[in-house]
């Protein structure tokens, strides 16, 4: 039996998220759904049905923060100890303008953190299209893609049909697909 | 603009689509016309640039005292300007307003590419451009670095930061609509919307971290709305110049920052609604709110300059006494009553609401609003240097050609950046305002309160 | 680039007839211990010595200007081309003293480079400082030895005395700025009469 990827469309953001409540009803869970914009409904279901916590990027952040506040002092403070020069009567490490550093690379360092985790955990660049893809689903189409073998997407093309899907297509998968 | 609503022609999620898809359809021989003007006034600015660090500084007007007078003008005003684009993306965000979401993209673009212009500024009125690197801590044999205790080493931090973070946000914003476009695109705009949108599609995983590191970026993107200017506020305030040596500083540059900014996206997005027909996306009622928070931070600031001279009066110091009488009544003081005029008189039509739904209306005070804004910098920082402690040293700031051409072509530079990222760019957010969509129904059904019955 | 600048002050109409007609000040570095130009400047170009004077690194100055707008007397100059010197004008420039280039701010020295001389000699001889010894080009030139110099902390050195015989008289510019200048000023003294 090969693997298939059963793809369905939906026209608006309430019908797929019933499709994929109907889906983890009938404990399908090897799915992914495609859609233009993060509708909340969407949202909602998915999190019923993942189960999954807030995404870990805010913790690229929280550490990409913490390291930046730490790296401003050491920068300040290491530099104006180093070189003990005086201006203008001030004391050589002199604390509340160096604040406005740590302020600064604080935010810096955290939001380029944040950016990288969510790059890396959304693993992109991705240079090749995820199976199930359609270009519509970028544009105003809502797509829940099931990979399963073949024998099972009867049983998944009814529950999605049953969901309300505009569109159902089935498609062989190359042995080497992977889930995302 | 539309006619009134017929319920059964709701917008669907692809019209969104095409409605800004179409403002990025080739541009007309006027559009590039107006491109190339905007290219030939940075040019123009570009070769008196060259020729100013050739020859020395001492080609503009500046003298013994007025050692600051145009660039740090120009580079307080774009950095002024840059931080109601992030007010309007990343704060609005935060608060859930609902009107954000088809003026943010423009807002957000007008905020890097003003960034980017200030941040060249202070690299023209060095002395020696060629040095500018040392303000830079970068590892270097004798481990000497920048004194950080400097309000503008502060600037680079914070400009820098500014500038990174501005562009972080655009860019991860704008990685959903490039996949959008990047759908429908051919030849080498599909190459550019493919690299722009990092191969997005739109996976429930996906979708998952960008909202996360997108409420994040929004976070921390906030608190240097009300930092960034207020660093920049501090290169004077920190001084101990009469004029520039006031504690109201910070809240004073911000709340003028928003309203200088927040006039300028006005006055970028009604010609680019009414010349690519966005009009029923960005609509009357997006330019009102606009227009009030206009309203808003001009009342701010003509309190500020209310209180600023009250403080000056009720201290009775000398110093600051004889600076601000300089400031009203002296030789330059038709520059400060011009500001007075376009910053606290003007805005004050925006009360009517007839003034403030009429784009003309609307456009016409932008301009004067940037204009007061623009003198305000300059009486702050030229003026208060003009007349400063020693009466033996007063010399008043007169430009001469150079700087003159060169704060025009910061406008042409300005112009012709935002201007070409809007044509190969979606302007207003595509994916936003789909999700908005459901609300924007239903508000397209009720009648707007202020428009007579159609 | 004047360095240094000499201020007159007409006196006002009530002294009229009985004061001077003319006041002078020579205004040059004031040398403040807490030098507003110093902490404004970003790359350190304009430093406090350990021996008190305000040093400019002309190497270090990127010309930002910022010290020039904080300095509360204004006696700082920018180099605001690249200065020439046609022949034979070249010939007058001081071998001890740098040529600035443009674009960097230069003022008053306290004539550093005869401070170092004086130290260096003093030192190859094992000895200090003798007060006297180095003596600024203003103070030099000045016929009528209005200006004096030395140091602050001899106690016994012919400036520091005429500041303490001149104890009534003292004063410094703009002091409620608390930049606390090294120079110090004597006031004129003249005789008012009961009548004009």
């Amino acid at each position: 039996m090969s693997e298939v990827a059963v793809i369905s469309t939906f026209d608006n953001d309430e019908e797929c998220a019933q499709g994929i409540l109907a889906l983890h009803d009938a404990r399908i869970d090897q799915f992914r759904a495609f859609f233009p914009f993060p509708s909340e409904r969407i949202t909602e279901a998915i999190a019923h049905a993942r189960s999954w916590g807030p995404s870990p990027v805010r913790y690229w952040q929280l550490f990409g923060g913490i390291t930046g506040f730490l790296s401003a002092i050491a920068l300040t403070f290491g530099t104006s100890w180093e070189w003990n020069l005086i201006a203008g009567g001030r004391p050589i490490i002199s604390v509340p303008p160096y604040i406005i550093i740590m302020f600064e690379l604080t935010i810096l360092i955290g939001a380029l953190s944040g950016l990288t985790g969510f790059f890396v955990h959304n693993r992109m660049p991705v240079f090749e299209p995820l199976p199930g893809y359609r270009s519509r689903f970028s544009e105003d189409k809502f797509g829940v893609v099931v990979q399963c073998d073949e024998g099972a997407a009867g049983n998944v093309e009814s529950v999605l049909r049953n969901a309300g899907a505009a569109d159902i297509t089935r498609e062989i998968l190359a042995p080497a697909a992977e889930h995302h | 603009m539309a006619a009134a609503v017929d319920t059964n022609l709701e917008p669907r999620y692809i019209d969104v689509d095409h409605q800004v898809q179409r403002a990025m359809a080739p541009g007309s021989l006027k559009y590039w016309m107006w491109v190339l003007f905007c290219a030939f006034l940075t040019a123009l600015g570009g070769g008196y640039r060259t020729d100013e660090v050739y020859t020395g500084l001492g080609k503009t007007g500046l003298t013994e005292p007025t050692m600051w007078a145009p660039y740090i003008t120009n580079f307080v005003f774009w950095v002024g300007i840059a931080h109601s684009g992030t007010l309007i993306s990343a704060i609005l965000y935060l608060f859930r307003v609902r009107w954000r979401t088809a003026i943010y993209r423009c807002a957000e673009t007008m905020t890097v590419f003003a960034v980017a212009t200030a941040g060249l500024f202070p690299l023209i009125h060095l002395g020696r451009l060629w040095f500018f690197y040392f303000v830079v801590p970068y590892p270097n044999e004798r481990f000497l670095q920048p004194d950080f205790r400097s309000p503008l080493v502060w600037d680079f931090f914070a400009i820098g930061t500014y500038l990174t973070i501005s562009a972080v946000f655009l860019l991860t914003g704008l990685i959903p609509d490039c996949a959008n476009a990047r759908e429908v695109a051919t030849g080498w705009r599909k190459t550019l919307y493919t690299i722009f949108s990092f191969g997005w599609q739109g996976t429930d995983r996906q979708w998952r971290n960008f909202q996360m590191v997108y409420l994040l970026l929004a976070g921390f993107a906030t608190p240097l709305v009300l930092s960034v200017h207020s660093v920049v506020s501090w290169d004077f305030a920190m001084t101990q110049l009469p004029g520039w040596h006031s504690t109201i500083f910070a809240p004073y540059f911000v709340a003028g920052a928003i309203f200088s900014g927040c006039a300028l996206v006005l006055t970028l997005i009604i010609p680019i609604r009414k010349f690519w027909r966005l009009d029923e996306m960005v609509t009357i009622w997006h330019l009102d709110n606009l227009a009030k928070i206009v309203l808003l931070t001009s009342l701010i600031v003509t309190y500020s300059y209310v209180v600023e001279s009250f403080m000056v009066w009720y201290s009775q110091d000398a110093l600051e006494l004889t600076t601000f009488n300089q400031r009203y009544f002296g030789p330059q003081g038709y520059l400060f009553w011009m500001m007075v005029t376009c910053n606290c008189l003007i805005p004050l039509l925006l009360f009517s609401p007839r003034v403030r739904t009429n784009t003309v209306w609307l456009f016409i005070i932008s301009i004067f609003v940037n204009i007061g804004m623009w003198l305000e910098r300059f009486v702050i920082i030229a003026g208060s240097l003009a007349t400063n402690t020693m009466p033996s040293q007063w010399r008043f700031y007169t430009p001469h050609v150079t700087e003159i051409v060169i704060t025009v072509a910061s406008f042409g530079w300005f112009l012709m950046n935002f201007s070409l990222f809007a044509k190969f760019m979606p302007i207003v957010s595509m994916t936003e305002m789909k999700e908005g969509i459901s609300w924007l129904r239903q508000a397209a059904r009720t009648s707007y309160p202020y428009r007579k019955a159609a | 680039m004047s360095w240094l600048r000499v201020e007159t002050f007409v006196p006002g109409p009530a002294e009229e007839g009985r004061s001077p007609n003319l006041y002078m000040a020579p205004i040059m570095c004031q040398h403040c211990d807490h030098a507003p130009c110093e902490p404004v400047c970003p790359v350190f170009a304009s430093v406090h010595t350990r021996e008190g004077l305000n040093a400019q690194i002309y190497n270090r100055c990127i010309g930002t200007r910022f010290c020039e707008n904080n300095c509360p007397y204004k006696v700082r100059r920018f180099n605001w081309f690249a200065p020439e010197w046609p022949e034979p004008l070249n010939l007058q420039l001081n071998p001890d003293v740098t040529v600035r280039g443009a674009g960097v701010m230069e003022k008053c020295t306290f004539c550093i480079q005869r401070i170092t001389a004086g130290e260096i000699d003093a030192r190859t001889e094992g000895r200090e400082l003798k007060d006297g010894e180095v003596i600024t080009a203003c103070a030099q030139a000045c016929p009528t030895r209005a200006i004096s110099f030395g140091d602050l902390n001899d106690h016994n050195s012919q400036m520091v005395k005429r500041r303490v015989e001149g104890l009534p008289r003292v004063y410094t510019m703009l002091p409620q700025l608390n930049a606390l200048p090294q120079v110090t000023y004597l006031r004129s003294l003249y005789n008012t009469t009961e009548n004009s």
